[in-house]
């Protein structure tokens, strides 16, 4: 199956801080992978190279066969959201999404943003300006925004911090619908476990173990979590010089 | 003094101005001194007429700076201050001290950047001049301080009050902060003296029990800040360029910050449609035109005897010319750093070329700009016609200078991310750091430019001002490219 998303021997680094070294691993099409990794590995900024937001200093990464970074027809089938996504404070929530629709190119900005508040359940706030909203409702919103152009590679970055657990429930129904190629950022295993179906573990910038969660549950004993197989695998890495 | 104090006032200083921006207010400090060292033993003896133009301009420079100062506020008290410093067993009085002179390190550098150059060329003493200027600069920390406590509408009416005083030594008033720059040496100085003092002592003393006096920030009450909007903006049917365009200018972004001595300084986000803006200008504009020929009329602007502004020969002309063309100039600075401050680049250039975004985002904003200095170009033809000659000189000014100035702003906002993301309302981390002093410069410089070049004659204003737009504005509003290496920048230095 052709890669939906390659990064080969990508490097970048911010001033003098490394925060890439030569990291390469690829998400088939219709993949579904989960980016591992403790604090300063490297995750938010693989994921800001995937959507063009930064070029890297060396190696090439590709999404859907073209450069995000100078390929703007590509950006049509990308979606992202960051951690802590703000959309924008002085717009309401409907503009937000028929102002991003728009942008986008999107047939029809209103029915899509009825559609999707409908969907995330935020119809009730739609003429509230962003920042009268709670947390809560900004990431339901900011996930809205994230697909509402139906992208077919979507790129996550712990997608759902301050949710409730319905609204978890019901966020991870709506991204495996969508059947996206997808790469979720995340330090919580259980939305790792939930959203994906494999791994690619980051370390200092570098691929340290990539595989299924199958195959990640066998590297530990029988009765050991998840959770600490992982923090074995990234303490190891740490150590490497 | 104890080396326990100066490891408190060196943290303080660290986490309000970059290091960077340290040295260069040392320099600022060093060439001011020397410089003014230099005029006061070299200078030739100023005509009579050129005296009386350095006094005016220091006038008002020193009414611009407490405008900027006491209503802009400044960062007094840090949340991180209440939450960390003021939970330590340290001497309140000398915490309050270290976080005063925080304070005066940024608003005396401001001070000697704008108004130490002058203070040689009024005709004070050099004793009086250092004393004045050092006591102004406190009396600028103070208020930076205490007024800025106030919420929206007290606040304008005291920045207002005060505005006035200070310029009243134009109209032959001694006792104001500013009379000894207009030639009111003593009462000038006992005034300055005994306001400084005051007010300086219960600035301090309300910083130290910062915590117990605030325990949350001034509300944003007086600014847009309403939970839901009646009239939503529809982008059905809109294009993505058309979309940019509608967004920027049906709901222009204004960010102001509130707050004072406890809460910090907080952030809160408003929108005001194009229409509305025009609407509010207009009505300004027509009031400016009212006043300038209630001046004709009483005499106290002369309309054809207006050719020698710069030498303060008529100082109600050239204040009457000179501010409007400030304001419009600051206002669409703030208009600028507003948008770039709110924008997402997770949204915006993951849609489309973030070049090209940024790029018609930046005409939108100049636009909105050309919104609030149209209505005063009308008005100075307008004064024209009332036999105010070089009022015409102006009109190119704000018609073609305002934009392009917008227009550099928002490039230099954004590649030199100037000022952190807001990323919600409330409180931001702030420190000032050197590049925020560069904009100022650039800007000071731009604005102070094109005043020159109006007072030499309509034409050379249209010629300059047509310069400033086929240098500046044409092809930053033409060229994707250095929108795109502004787009990375804002990125890699934390824009989400």
């Amino acid at each position: 199956m052709e890669a939906a998303i390659e990064l080969n021997d990508v490097y970048k680094a911010y001033g003098t801080t490394v925060a890439l070294r030569g990291l390469s691993f690829s998400v088939p099409e219709g993949g579904r992978y989960a980016l591992l990794g403790p604090n300063g590995a490297g995750k938010t900024t693989t994921l800001r190279l995937l959507v063009g937001l930064m070029k890297p200093d060396r190696g090439s990464v590709r999404v859907l066969g073209a450069d995000p970074s100078s390929n703007y027809e590509v950006k049509r089938y990308i979606g992202y959201l960051p951690e802590d996504a703000t959309p924008y404070l002085t717009l309401t929530v409907r503009e937000n999404l028929e102002y991003i629709a728009a942008l986008r190119g999107v047939e029809d900005p209103r029915d899509r943003a009825e559609e999707i508040m409908d969907l995330l359940g935020i119809r009730q706030y739609e003429r509230y300006r962003v920042s009268a909203l709670s947390r809560g409702n900004m990431q339901r919103l900011a996930i809205a925004l994230a697909i509402i152009h139906k992208p077919r590679v979507i790129f996550l970055d712990e997608p759902l911090n301050y949710l409730d657990i319905p609204t978890q429930e019901q966020v991870i129904k709506i991204l495996s619908d969508l059947n996206a190629t997808t790469l979720v950022a995340t330090h919580i295993m259980s939305v790792a476990g939930r959203l994906t179906d494999h791994a690619v573990i980051i370390s200092r910038g570098r691929v340290v173990w990539q595989g299924t969660f199958d195959g990640l549950r066998k590297l530990g004993r029988e009765d050991e979590p998840i959770e600490s197989v992982v923090a074995r695998l990234m303490t190891n890495a740490e150590q490497v010089p | 003094m104890p080396s326990r104090y100066l490891k408190l006032l060196g943290f303080v200083l660290r986490t309000r101005v970059s290091r960077v921006m340290l040295i260069i207010v040392l320099l600022v400090l060093a060439y001011g001194i020397a410089s003014g060292s230099f005029l006061y033993s070299s200078h030739a003896a100023l005509s009579s007429q050129a005296l009386r133009g350095e006094k005016t301009i220091a006038v008002i420079y020193s009414a611009v700076l407490t405008f900027l100062l006491s209503f802009q506020g400044g960062l007094s008290v840090l949340k991180s201050d209440r939450d960390y410093l003021f939970t330590l067993p340290l001497n309140r009085s000398q915490l309050a001290l270290a976080l005063y002179i925080g304070q005066l390190v940024v608003s005396g550098a401001l001070t000697v950047v704008w108004l130490g150059w002058v203070l040689p060329l009024i005709g004070l003493p050099p004793t009086y001049a250092v004393a004045g200027g050092t006591l102004f600069a406190i009396y600028l920390t103070s208020l930076s301080i205490s007024v800025a406590e106030l919420q929206l509408r007290q606040r304008a009416l005291a920045v207002a009050a005060l505005v006035i005083w200070t310029l009243s030594p134009l109209f032959g008033i001694p006792v104001a902060p500013s009379a000894m720059f207009y030639g009111y040496a003593t009462p000038g100085l006992a005034t300055l003296l005994v306001i400084t003092v005051a007010l300086t002592a219960v600035t301090v003393s309300r910083l130290s029990r910062a915590p117990v006096l605030y325990g949350y920030a001034a509300s944003p009450s007086g600014f847009g800040g309403r939970e839901t909007v009646t009239r939503s903006l529809s982008f059905a049917g809109t294009s993505p360029l058309r979309a940019i365009y509608k967004a920027k200018l049906m709901a222009i972004s204004t960010i102001a910050s509130f707050g004072g001595v406890g809460g910090g300084r907080r952030y809160y986000t408003g929108r005001i449609s194009l229409t509305m803006l025009l609407v509010i200008v207009s009505a300004v504009a027509s009031a400016y035109v009212a006043a300038g020929a209630f001046l004709i009329g009483s005499g106290y602007l002369r309309p054809l005897d207006l050719n020698k502004l710069v030498q303060g020969s008529n100082s109600t002309g050239f204040i009457y010319l000179y501010f409007p063309v400030m304001v419009v100039g600051v206002l669409a600075i703030s208009f600028t750093a507003s948008w770039i401050m709110l924008e997402r680049p997770w949204l915006a250039f993951t849609s489309m070329r973030p070049g090209r975004y940024l790029r018609h985002a930046a005409m939108a904003s100049a636009i909105s700009s050309l919104a609030i200095s149209a209505p005063f170009a009308v008005a100075m033809y307008v004064m024209w016609l009332l036999k105010l000659r070089p009022a015409l000189s102006y009109v190119p000014a704000l018609l073609l200078a305002v934009p392009s100035l917008s227009t550099l702003m928002s490039l230099m906002y954004a590649y030199l991310v100037i000022t952190p993301q807001a990323r919600h309302e409330g409180v931001v981390p702030g420190q000032v750091r050197a590049r925020a002093l560069l904009i100022s410069v650039v800007a000071m410089a731009y604005i102070v430019l094109i005043l020159l070049l109006s007072t030499s004659g309509p034409l050379t204003a249209l010629e300059a001002s047509a310069a400033l737009f086929l240098v500046i504005l044409l092809p930053l509003g033409l060229l994707d490219a250095p929108w795109d290496a502004a787009a990375r920048r804002m990125v890699e230095e934390g824009y989400v």
